[in-house]
């Protein structure tokens, strides 16, 4: 321990975390050395301050504004939970408009509810459709061939259109290329999967 | 009452004693306004965050487990609102906390308590000299401060509520002091 490093052992010697040795050397440090004894006296005479010191304090009603802030912050979850009950019951809602109300759920209801059935169905069928092509692979590769020659045709459709806009087409032209062929694609793709199931029947 | 531990009065809280939430407000709320006062520099802030801190503490008190010092819970409750609404404030940039006027520094001052009447002037003249340079003191320094010397809390509870290593809160707190005895020279 020396001046250097004296600073760094006040806090240690204050809280008796020093060992022995360690705290004879500090106290001979600063006996010895002016400046360390002012640094310890100035570092004490703080500490005695910030313990003497008056502290802030709450307000005298501040349990009071507490309790209500609480019962506050209570209501206000109880009305939120009582005005989606309200609102989702028909009590304080007129006969008519109860009437037209409860027509209109039934019919988002009855909309939904057939939507999802076809949904459903086609979903099922789809998934059908789907394991059938990968046991029929090389309906893909017959598929793909197919769509390109159509493709290649649409596009000279698109050229026929006009010389003059042929070079600010060109762009639009291969886009709508692209466009084709995903649209062919996926109508070859639909066309090609709806015989399937019966080609697995015939192959069986 | 007050012969319960602060884990003892929380866990009767737990159990729907109201009273002992109660004990547990009386007994910390100054304690937290001096400590969010050291982030906040404003009394009517101060109060409100602990004020929130307690609704928290209401709300959340179950989720409270006796693995920590109840102390180090609410003074961590404390400290993230604390650092939230700074955070808010900072985006608003409304104001800044460090450039709060001298007006401002002086009404926080009449907020402290009564006993300061009874101070000789020196000493009187000493304790606002000491109020004043807290708020110039880094963030880092400060809050060390106002947690040991002030709330008088353990190394192990500050070295909890900052995520500081034991050994760095040690080191801290004296640059902090020589840095406050500095200021105040």
């Amino acid at each position: 321990m020396d001046y250097n490093n004296f600073e760094d052992h006040i806090a240690l010697y204050l809280d008796g975390e020093l060992s022995d040795d360690e705290k004879s050397k500090f106290e001979e440090l600063m006996e010895l050395d002016e400046g360390c004894k002012t640094k310890f006296k100035q570092t004490t005479a703080l500490l005695n301050d910030l313990e003497s010191m008056p502290k802030l304090k709450t307000s005298d009603n501040f349990l009071t504004m507490l309790h209500q802030r609480i019962e506050l912050e209570q209501e206000a979850k109880a009305s939120f939970f009582n005005k989606a009950i309200q609102y989702l019951s028909f009590s304080n809602v007129k006969p008519n408009l109860s009437f037209a109300m409860s027509f209109g759920a039934i019919a988002i209801f009855t909309f939904i509810y057939l939507n999802d059935l076809n949904i459903f169905n086609q979903n099922i069928a789809s998934n059908k459709n789907s394991k059938s092509i990968s046991k029929h692979q090389s309906i893909d590769i017959e598929l793909a061939s197919g769509i390109e020659e159509d493709a290649s045709l649409e596009g000279e459709d698109a050229f026929a259109l006009g010389d003059s806009g042929k070079d600010s087409l060109e762009g639009n032209v291969k886009e709508n290329k692209t466009k084709f062929n995903l649209i062919k694609m996926i109508r070859g793709v639909m066309e090609e999967v709806s015989e399937v199931p019966t080609l697995t029947k015939e192959n069986k | 009452m007050s012969d319960y531990t602060d884990e003892q009065l929380i866990l009767k809280f737990q159990q729907g004693d109201i009273k002992s939430y109660d004990e547990i407000v009386g007994r910390f709320k100054d304690k937290l306004l001096n400590f969010i006062n050291g982030y906040m520099h404003n009394y009517e802030t101060s109060q409100n965050l602990v004020q929130d801190t307690f609704v928290k503490v209401y709300t959340h008190g179950h989720s409270y487990k006796e693995i920590s010092k109840f102390s180090t819970w609410i003074y961590t409750i404390a400290g993230n609102l604390a650092k939230t609404e700074l955070r808010k404030l900072k985006r608003r940039k409304t104001y800044s906390f460090s450039q709060l006027s001298s007006d401002d520094m002086e009404f926080n001052l009449e907020r402290y308590s009564s006993k300061n009447n009874n101070d000789n002037s020196e000493r009187h003249e000493q304790y606002n000299a000491i109020r004043e340079a807290i708020p110039q003191l880094s963030e880092e320094f400060r809050n060390i401060i106002v947690l040991r010397d002030i709330q008088e809390l353990s190394y192990n509870e500050i070295s909890n509520i900052t995520g500081l290593a034991i050994g760095t809160v040690k080191s801290r707190i004296n640059r902090a002091r020589l840095k406050l005895v500095e200021l105040i020279s």
